[in-house]
C-alpha cells in the first residue's frame, strides 16, 4: 500500500493520526485536507466518471466539511471516513441531478506515462481502465474508496453504513467483477 | 501481469494541478463564499448607520412626544345615558293639604333657570390606596358628601391580610354632584371612573297626567257625593272615593320617588387598598417590600409566559425533529437509487 505522504501531490503532507479520546471533538482541517484532497478527488472522478464534475464535487466536499467541522465526533468514525462520508453525499447529489452518467471513459492521471515506460504495462493499465469504467456504479465506488483513496474497511464501511465484514465481502466481490471485466 | 491492486492504483486519477492551487488558495482562505442577500442588506445598514440611527432617535422623540403629553387626567372616564347631561330639576311634588303638588327642597336647588328635564345622574369611582389608608379615605369621602347636603345609602369595608377595600352608595344632591365627584377623586388614586347619565323627562311627564287623572276622577267622585241622595249611593261612591284616594296617593309616591332619584345623584365609590400602590396625596413611599412584591411578580409572570412558549416549542420542535429525520431519510434513499441507476 503506498503511505499516505504520497496521495496529495503538491501540498505540505502532514499525517492525520486517530485522535485522542480527550479531543474526541477537536479536528485539525487544515491537516485532514492536506493528506485527503487527491483522494477524494480521485474517489469523485472514479465515481462521476468526469473530471470537470468531480472538481467540482470536491471543491463541495471540502467547503462543507470546513462549514461542519465543529461538529465532527471522532467517536463515530475516522476524520477520513466522516470527509468521505461528505464526499460521498456530494457526489450522489450531483449524480442525481444529472440523472445519468456522464463520459464512460475514466479519467486517468493527468500526468504522461514516463517514455521508458513499457508498452504492456501501458497497455495492462488502459485494460483496467477500461475495465473500471464499464462495471456499476456500486463496485467502482468501492473500488475507488480502496485503492484511490486508500480507505481501510472499516473506514469504508463507515462511509457506505454497513458493517466492516460486509464492506470486504462487497470489495471482494467487485474486484472479482473487475478481474473478469479484465480478463473478457 | 503486475498484481491488479497494483494497477488500480497506477490508473489512479489525479487532480489538474492549476485546480488544485485554485483549491488549495479557497481552502487556505476559509472557503469564503460571496455573501447573502441578507448579509448585503445588513452591510448597507451598517454602512448608513449614523443616518439610520439619526432617524430612529427623531422617530423616537416624536413617538415621546407624542406618547407622553398628558391627557389631563390618569383615569378613564366615560358618560353615557339618553339625552343631554344637562342637570334639571325635577318637577316631582309633595301632596299639600290641598291636595295640591309643590316642590321639594332639594328639587327646588336641582331646578336650573329655564330647564325643565329630569336626568338621572350616577357615577362609579375606584379609588386605590395603601391598605392603612382605606378607612381614612372612606371616612374622608362621607365628610364630603355630609359637608354636601348628601348622605351614605351604604357602606362596607372588608379587611383581609394586607388587603383592604371599601365600598359605598353615595347620594349627593344632582346640582353638587360633579363638585363631590372632584372632591372624592382627589382622595386618593383615581383607578378608574365612570359617569351616566339618563334622561327620564317623559317618564316623569307620564307619571305627573297618571297623578292628574286620578285626582280628577277623586273631584268627580267627591262632587257625585255631594249631590248624591239615597244612602246606598253615598255608601258606593265613599267606597269608589276611598280607592281613588289610594291611586292618587300611589302615583304620587311614584312621582316622588322619580323626584328623590332626580334630585340625588348616586355615585357608587370604591377603595381598594393593595400594597404597592400610590395615593394622589403623595404621603405614599415605594418601600423595600413593596419592590420585593413587585419582583416576585414579575418573575411569576415571566415564569407563566415561559411555561406557555414551552408549551408551544415542544411538541412543534418535537415535530420539526421528526420532519427533519424523515427528510433525511428520504433525502438518503434518493442518493441510493442514484447510486444505483448508473
Amino acid at each position: 500500500m503506498k503511505a499516505k505522504r504520497d496521495r496529495s501531490q503538491g501540498v505540505t503532507t502532514a499525517s492525520t493520526a486517530t485522535l485522542p479520546a480527550a479531543a474526541a471533538r477537536a479536528l485539525d482541517f487544515d491537516a485532514l485536507y492536506r493528506d485527503a484532497r487527491d483522494d477524494v478527488f480521485a474517489y469523485t472522478a472514479t465515481l462521476l466518471r468526469d473530471r470537470a464534475a468531480a472538481e467540482d464535487v470536491t471543491a463541495q466536499a471540502f467547503e462543507r466539511a470546513y462549514k461542519r467541522r465543529s461538529r465532527f465526533d471522532a467517536r463515530r468514525g475516522s476524520p477520513r471516513a466522516w470527509l468521505f462520508g461528505i464526499a460521498r453525499n456530494a457526489a450522489l447529489d450531483e449524480l442525481r441531478r444529472r440523472k445519468r452518467a456522464a463520459s464512460a471513459e475514466l479519467p486517468g492521471p493527468s500526468s504522461e506515462p514516463a517514455p521508458d515506460e513499457a508498452a504492456e504495462l501501458a497497455a495492462q493499465r488502459d485494460a483496467v481502465r477500461a475495465a473500471l469504467g464499464t462495471l456499476p456504479a456500486r463496485d467502482r465506488e468501492l473500488i475507488a474508496l480502496k485503492y484511490h483513496a486508500e480507505l481501510s474497511n472499516a473506514e469504508i464501511a463507515a462511509v457506505l453504513g454497513v458493517s466492516v465484514s460486509n464492506a470486504g465481502t462487497l470489495l471482494n466481490r467487485a474486484m472479482n467483477k473487475l478481474r473478469e471485466a479484465v480478463d473478457a | 501481469m503486475p498484481e491488479l491492486e497494483t494497477l488500480l492504483r497506477d490508473v489512479r486519477p489525479e487532480p489538474d494541478p492549476q485546480w488544485a492551487a485554485r483549491l488549495d488558495a479557497r481552502a487556505a482562505a476559509g472557503f469564503p463564499s460571496p455573501p447573502s442577500r441578507f448579509r448585503r442588506a445588513l452591510a448597507a445598514v451598517r454602512a448608513h448607520f449614523a443616518a439610520f440611527g439619526a432617524v430612529g432617535a427623531v422617530a423616537s422623540l416624536l413617538i415621546l412626544f407624542v406618547v407622553a403629553v398628558p391627557k389631563g387626567t390618569d383615569d378613564s372616564e366615560t358618560t353615557s345615558g339618553a339625552g343631554s347631561a344637562e342637570l334639571v330639576a325635577p318637577q316631582t311634588a309633595t301632596e299639600d293639604a290641598a291636595g295640591g303638588v309643590a316642590p321639594s327642597a332639594p328639587e327646588r336647588r336641582a331646578t336650573t333657570p329655564g330647564g325643565d328635564r329630569a336626568v338621572l345622574r350616577n357615577a362609579t369611582i375606584e379609588l386605590s390606596t395603601r391598605p392603612g389608608e382605606v378607612e381614612r379615605v372612606t371616612d374622608r369621602a362621607i365628610r364630603i358628601v355630609d359637608t354636601l347636603g348628601g348622605y351614605v345609602e351604604s357602606s362596607e369595608v372588608d379587611r383581609s391580610g394586607n388587603r383592604a377595600r371599601a365600598t359605598l352608595t353615595l347620594k349627593i344632591p344632582t346640582v353638587d354632584l360633579d363638585k363631590g365627584i372632584a372632591q372624592i377623586s382627589a382622595l386618593a388614586h383615581v383607578s378608574s371612573r365612570s359617569q351616566q347619565a339618563q334622561d327620564v323627562t317623559d317618564e316623569r311627564e307620564r307619571l305627573e297626567a297618571l297623578v292628574r287623572d286620578a285626582r280628577a276622577d277623586r273631584e268627580g267622585l267627591r262632587a257625585r257625593l255631594a249631590k248624591a241622595t239615597t244612602d246606598r249611593e253615598r255608601s258606593r261612591l265613599r267606597a269608589a272615593l276611598d280607592r281613588a284616594t289610594r291611586r292618587v296617593t300611589a302615583r304620587t309616591r311614584d312621582l316622588n320617588q322619580l323626584g328623590r332619584e332626580v334630585s340625588y345623584g348616586t355615585v357608587d365609590l370604591s377603595v381598594v387598598g393593595a400594597r404597592g400602590t400610590g395615593a394622589a396625596g403623595g404621603d405614599d413611599r415605594w418601600t423595600p417590600g413593596d419592590a420585593l412584591g413587585d419582583a416576585v411578580r414579575v418573575l411569576e409572570v415571566i415564569a407563566a409566559v415561559l411555561v406557555i412558549a414551552l408549551a408551544i416549542a415542544l411538541p412543534a420542535a418535537l415535530l420539526i425533529a421528526l420532519a427533519l429525520l424523515a427528510g433525511r431519510g428520504l433525502r438518503q434513499r434518493r442518493r441510493e437509487r442514484a447510486l444505483g441507476s448508473v
